[in-house]
């Protein structure tokens, strides 16, 4: 499902690289990438969603070859092959839940927007119980329910992969499980990968799959401050 | 593109503040230039229409704007008077037809105007009430001086006065015999009387008791002109030496004008005739000048808001950078992100441009007579 081969990656200014021999996430598979802070985890992840480019080697997702398309086909394959999730959730402030779990639909021409997506979102929404929430504008949403629409919006166009970039970084411990088990029932019920991207040890602890991403850095890891993003 | 234009407006929608006072400062951008524009342009127009329906005006010799302004405008009464025997020196030519004007005095704060009822044929004025003034002591009142007095027909108005006709301090009383049709001229703010009545308010005629010898008690002039006394009413005194403040002059043709003109260049005039056409011309020049300079400052403003406006989007921009890079994340192109922005600016200058439209013809309907209304 996704595959790095031979892959070199640097930021321009900063010197910090990733370099990967051969990394595999399989169909269905479920995988966490671990790592200390700074060491490469996000930027491994943006690699695979085809957000950067990889400097040499191929870079393989859902069987395309990430490396060989474009600005362009990457965004148009990422929308409609992988669900994103990010850290800090992500959502837009002036939007209702319904509007910012349909975004996907509203930014790409690669995607429709008819009445059969209106219909999955609220389905979505349902299966993740913030059904009630649909009119509602983010800001008046708890953290919970503020992830779990990240999550409806991730998975509302049915992506092949999901990525998450720390899911439950800023959620407490029973928030955390329940937006993990979300994601991972979405995984279990279409067949798709999930790769998460995590340095918390519960979270950890929930997948039999682990990738210690500090291994592929070639520089020393800086911290955040460092201007890493990853 | 309906996608972009829906994120866009839930954005505006959402931010209402900020969205409101955009929306404002460019409507005002727009706005105040234009109706700046339109109001002097359209007070250009009207104020020169005027002078260009009165072909020439003879007065004494001065200002030749503030005989204009006096005798075209009724701007304030005047106090250069000619002798009446102006009028027969251009009537005898047969140059030209001659119209009397005397606007020495006022009543209740409006401009009383001597002339004769050719006046009113050659500006044209109707009567929406009424009759025009067929004896001693009658007037007619303009539209505005109507309205704002609420004068209604057989009423008296007081000349005020002090020098003029009174009888234990209390002034003429003049009749009202009818009211002008509104014309949105100065003439909506005057009162018409006849030449004689004003000549009799500035104590050059009086009625009395028949027989009384001046001076008597028996010769104690009326206050009021009546059916009754108005033939005991007399003027001492050769005419053609009473006053008159104004000649307005509507010469037959051309030649006629050229030759009236040519006539009074001589130092030893003490009269002067002049072209209210061209006098205004020239104050208008001054007028576009003060506009000029006025639309200089407000382009300064207008920078000034437009750069805030600019300073606004950048930081709305600037705040909403990683909403963008999220969009980019999940796969928005460029393109969208920048079709989202400009639906944004396009439906704040859309609105702010309609409410300038709808503000400047606003303004065009209603302005001159707000202005009026907090100019009086």
């Amino acid at each position: 499902m996704i595959e790095f081969k031979d892959v070199r990656f640097a930021y321009p200014k900063s010197g910090f690289s990733l370099e990967i021999d051969q990394l595999s996430v399989l169909d269905g598979q479920q995988v966490c990438w671990v790592g200390p802070s700074g060491c490469g985890k996000t930027t491994l992840l943006h690699l695979a969603a085809g957000i950067y480019a990889a400097n040499e080697g191929a870079v393989r997702t859902c069987g395309v070859e990430l490396t060989e398309l474009g600005d362009a086909g990457r965004r148009d394959f990422r929308i409609a092959n992988l669900g994103l999730v990010f850290q800090d959730f992500a959502l837009l402030d002036y939007l209702s839940v319904l509007d910012n779990i349909l975004l996907p639909y509203r930014i790409s021409r690669a995607l429709r927007l008819d009445n059969e997506m209106r219909k999955r979102s609220i389905k979505v929404a349902t299966e993740v119980g913030i059904d009630a929430l649909l009119g509602r504008t983010t800001s008046e949403l708890s953290q919970g329910e503020r992830q779990r629409v990240a999550i409806c919006r991730a998975i509302v166009t049915r992506p092949k992969i999901l990525l998450a970039d720390e899911p439950t970084a800023n959620l407490d411990s029973d928030t955390a499980a329940r937006v993990l088990c979300a994601l991972q029932s979405y995984a279990e019920k279409h067949g798709s990968a999930l790769v998460i991207v995590s340095h918390d040890h519960d979270t950890i602890s929930r997948f039999d799959v682990k990738t210690d991403v500090s291994i592929f850095r070639t520089q020393t890891c800086l911290d955040a401050a460092g201007g890493l993003d990853g | 593109m309906a996608d972009s234009l829906y994120l866009a407006w839930q954005y505006l929608t959402h931010h209402r503040r900020v969205t409101i006072l955009l929306i404002a400062a460019i409507t005002l951008t727009l706005y105040l230039p234009a109706s700046l524009q339109l109001i002097v342009v359209s007070a250009e127009r009207h104020f020169r229409s005027r002078a260009d329906s009165t072909p020439l005006v003879i007065g004494r010799r001065g200002s030749p704007l503030q005989l204009v302004l006096q005798s075209v405008y009724f701007e304030k009464p005047s106090r250069d008077v000619i002798r009446f025997e102006q009028a027969g020196r251009v009537e005898d030519q047969k140059l030209a037809r001659v119209i009397p004007l005397h606007t020495v005095f006022t009543a209740r704060d409006h401009q009383v105007v001597g002339t004769t009822p050719e006046y009113f044929h050659a500006r044209n004025s109707r009567l929406s009430v009424g009759r025009t003034p067929e004896m001693l002591g009658e007037c007619v009142v303009g539209a505005s001086v109507a309205d704002r007095l609420d004068i209604q027909l057989e009423e008296k108005i007081p000349v005020a006065t002090t020098s003029a006709f009174v009888l234990a301090n209390v002034p003429l009383r003049m009749k009202v015999v009818g009211i002008l049709e509104a014309t949105e001229t100065p003439d909506d703010d005057a009162i018409f009387t006849d030449l004689e009545t004003c000549w009799v308010i500035a104590g050059l005629g009086h009625g009395h008791q028949a027989d009384a010898k001046h001076g008597s008690v028996e010769a104690t002039p009326y206050t009021d002109i009546t059916v009754d006394n108005v033939d005991r009413f007399h003027f001492h005194g050769d005419r053609d030496e009473f006053p008159i403040t104004a000649l307005l002059v509507i010469p037959f043709n051309d030649k006629a004008e050229t030759l009236l003109q040519g006539q009074y260049f001589s130092p030893d005039e003490t009269v002067q005739i002049v072209r209210p056409s061209e006098v205004i011309d020239s104050l208008l020049a001054k007028v576009v000048m003060v506009k000029s300079y006025l639309l200089v400052a407000i382009a300064l403003v207008l920078l000034v808001t437009l750069i805030m406006i600019g300073l606004v989007i950048s930081l709305s921009v600037r705040l909403r950078r990683s909403e963008m890079i999220t969009m980019r994340k999940m796969g928005c192109s460029r393109y969208t992100i920048a079709s989202v922005l400009g639906c944004q600016m396009t439906v704040i200058f859309i609105i702010s441009a309609t409410l300038a439209v709808l503000l400047t013809f606003a303004t065009n309907q209603f302005g001159p007579n707000v202005i009026r209304l907090l100019t009086t």
